[in-house]
């Protein structure tokens, strides 16, 4: 009888092909996705714009790194903070902040330009320290407590960029040779920064499936109170991800600021929902649990080589708007699709 | 043996134990502290003004609050709303003999279309409503902007308008009025009606709701609809005010997002928490935002306090109605979290 039971076991849990597992995951659909959107730009954008509009080559990868890299730093902080079964919507916030810091502290202040970068980090982690503090003492919900802070980090950045006649100054420009570098500097044609926040994606993924903190954060998403049964003190991660997640949108902050040489406490507020859009386009649930960084940075692949495509092809850009919008709604439903195939295969 | 209180004293302390009194209050408060330090700010003029707010914002509540009590969101009611006043206005251009109200049916129509658009990406295909409705909002804010490159297009139509810019005493807008009706009828409904305690069922347990009989779906694409509507209304009150319509029209009318407006004071009266809010609760918070907005800038403070104070009014408010609503569990003996704890966002909870 034993065996018996032995056999089902096997049966059920037999061994599945490596390359078949990594067709079942929530990526590999969004993968064909984005090797067909490429594709189709390639023949699309010279047909449409003529032949000086090649989509396919490595100078468009590399703009379209470079222009990953803000994006890439919201979402990855983000990511993070979903799978745990949180949010974290004051990004925007602090990504602003920083500019601002950055902007006003070389210019306004003359101070010099590593100091600032520190300070803007402390700054961010601080704001991430407060955000898990509403959410873990005071016991707010993280949408509403991250949704004030957001409101609040706004009056922040204002009273920095006030200028010594007591107005507020919406873009303030500086000049400092060494942040310019920094936020421009490429190997050849590769972006650096892109580079670092492509590493920093692959080191938090190697994190998020290998170590037993990883696992800690999908257990925390999945099943708070089983977590905290199983002994997890899952207060001091949720601190952890938050003052992460802040950090990271100083670092996008940071490298816009950089790279536009100015810096306003309204900056990058058209990112507001960037990060959180491409995490859950890349299989990151609301609510936790599950999902992957590899899904989170597939999605925002697709996100920006799309509007990359489109502007090459030189297309409207209010359809260009409307077709991205779509194109969020199709790889949602997509995804529901996919998930009911998948049970259907199942016999769930 | 404790006396048995009288009926009018529980009517009573049923009153001011109520979120809306609390609100109001500190409202009285606000006003009674500019009336002192600023009293040449409470003219008309700027009563108007709050009211022409105020009127959006509560009319936009009637859709949100609904979807959020029943577990769900709307973030395109703005988008749509400007869709379908754009609509109105290219309508009054094409057709400029038929009299407007001829043309209303059109417009509604139109918007019982986005809404149902949005019902089937969040309730037939259960895709987030947060994220769903925002990817809509975009596309019909771009497909709006695509229309009239990104330019207002002018209402003409002399008998629309006016009914935006009639007043009475010289204070309150006439559509204000409609927007009482509105939110009086839509709390009588929650609060009373069967459906609207069925929505609350289905808001706070789903699956409850399914096992007792109930369809929640039927009951969200409901107000996925109504929510569209409801926007579509506030967008042509808003053109009748501005005698304008198209992109950008909500920022002339001084709401840059009404659906996150609503939000707010959805969350400030309590209408997120299902059990223990109202609408007129949540007409209460716009009001009280609105007022302390107003406060600051007659006192004098300088723009980022309004920002700082707004976000600080929200934690504090709602931290108080967590604390306070945990100290009455525990009083009454009910073991578990507070509702609405579980909440990651509107319309998901955390697994």
């Amino acid at each position: 009888m034993s065996d018996k039971i032995l056999d089902g076991a096997e049966q059920q849990f037999k061994r599945v092909h490596p390359l078949k597992k990594a067709m079942r995951t929530k990526a590999f659909p969004l993968l064909i996705l984005l090797a067909a959107m490429v594709a189709f730009f390639s023949i699309f954008a010279p047909l449409y714009n003529g032949p000086h509009a090649q989509f396919f080559n490595m100078t468009v990868f590399w703009r379209i790194l470079q222009d990953l890299t803000v994006p890439g730093f919201l979402t990855l902080g983000v990511a993070l903070v979903l799978i745990s079964g949180g949010i974290d919507i004051s990004q925007v916030g602090v990504a602003a902040m920083s500019s601002v810091v950055l902007a006003a502290g070389t210019s306004m202040w003359g101070w010099p330009w590593w100091f600032c970068i520190i300070l803007a980090i402390v700054m961010a982690a601080a704001v991430g320290l407060i955000n898990g503090l509403l959410i873990n003492k005071v016991g707010l919900m993280p949408f509403i407590a991250t949704m004030g802070m957001n409101l609040m980090l706004g009056s922040v950045g204002m009273i920095l960029s006030t200028n010594e006649r007591g107005n507020i100054v919406a873009q303030i420009q500086y000049h400092s040779p060494e942040l310019l570098a920094i936020g421009t500097h490429r190997f050849g044609e590769v972006p650096t920064l892109g580079i670092f926040m492509a590493l920093m994606f692959v080191i938090y993924g190697i994190v998020l499936t290998k170590s037993k903190f990883g696992r800690t954060l999908y257990l925390m998403g999945g099943n708070r109170a089983a977590a905290n049964l199983a002994g997890i003190n899952a207060r001091k991660v949720s601190y952890i991800l938050f003052i992460n997640c802040s950090v990271f949108a100083s670092f996008a902050g940071m490298t816009f600021s950089m790279r536009t040489r100015a810096g306003g406490h309204g900056f990058l507020a058209a990112e507001q929902f960037t990060g959180i859009t491409a995490a859950i386009m890349g299989g990151i649930s609301f609510g936790g649990g599950a999902g992957g960084l590899g899904g989170a940075f597939i999605g925002l692949m697709i996100l920006r080589t799309f509007g990359m495509g489109m502007l090459i092809s030189g297309l409207n850009p209010f359809l260009a708007h409307v077709m991205r919008g779509a194109l969020l709604l199709a790889a949602l439903t997509f995804d529901y699709f996919n998930l009911r195939m998948q049970a259907k295969r199942v016999g769930a | 043996m404790p006396m048995q209180q009288s009926r009018f004293r529980r009517r009573l302390s049923v009153v001011l134990n109520s979120k809306s009194f609390q609100l109001a209050t500190i409202t009285a408060l606000l006003l009674i502290v500019v009336g002192i330090f600023s009293p040449g700010s409470l003219n008309q003029f700027n009563f108007r003004l709050q009211f022409n707010f105020l009127m959006l914002t509560g009319v936009v509540v009637c859709g949100i609050a609904p979807l959020l009590m029943g577990g769900g969101f709307d973030f395109a009611a703005g988008a749509f709303g400007s869709a379908s006043a754009l609509l109105f206005g290219q309508l009054l251009v094409m057709f400029p003999y038929v009299p407007w109200p001829a043309l209303l049916p059109i417009v509604f129509i139109f918007a019982v279309a986005l809404g149902l658009l949005n019902a089937l990406f969040c309730v037939k295909f259960n895709l987030v409503a947060f994220i769903a409705t925002m990817g809509m909002s975009a596309v019909v804010n771009a497909a709006v902007n695509w229309n009239r490159n990104a330019m207002l297009l002018p209402v003409t139509n002399s008998s629309f308008y006016s009914l935006g810019n009639t007043f009475f005493f010289n204070v309150i807008p006439l559509n204000f009025f409609v927007m009482v009706v509105m939110v009086a009828l839509y709390s009588l409904m929650l609060s009373k009606s069967k459906f609207g305690r069925n929505l609350m069922a289905c808001g706070s347990n789903a699956q409850a709701a399914r096992l007792a009989g109930l369809n929640p779906n039927r009951m969200k694409t409901i107000m996925y609809i109504n929510s569209s509507v409801v926007g579509a209304i506030a967008g042509l009150m808003a053109a009748a005010r501005i005698r304008n319509v198209g992109p950008g029209m909500w920022a002339m009318a001084g709401d840059g997002d009404p659906a996150m407006s609503a939000l707010v004071a959805g969350m400030l009266g309590g209408a997120m928490f299902g059990n223990q809010g109202f609408l007129h609760g949540a007409l209460f918070g716009a009001i009280m935002v609105r007022t302390v907005a107003f406060t600051l800038i007659q006192l004098g403070a300088d723009v980022w306090v309004t920002s700082l104070l707004n976000g600080a009014v929200m934690l504090v408010s709602i931290s108080l109605d967590m604390a306070i609503m945990r100290i009455r569990m525990r009083r009454a003996g009910v073991k578990g979290n507070a509702p609405g704890t579980n909440m990651v966002m509107p319309g998901v909870s955390r697994n």
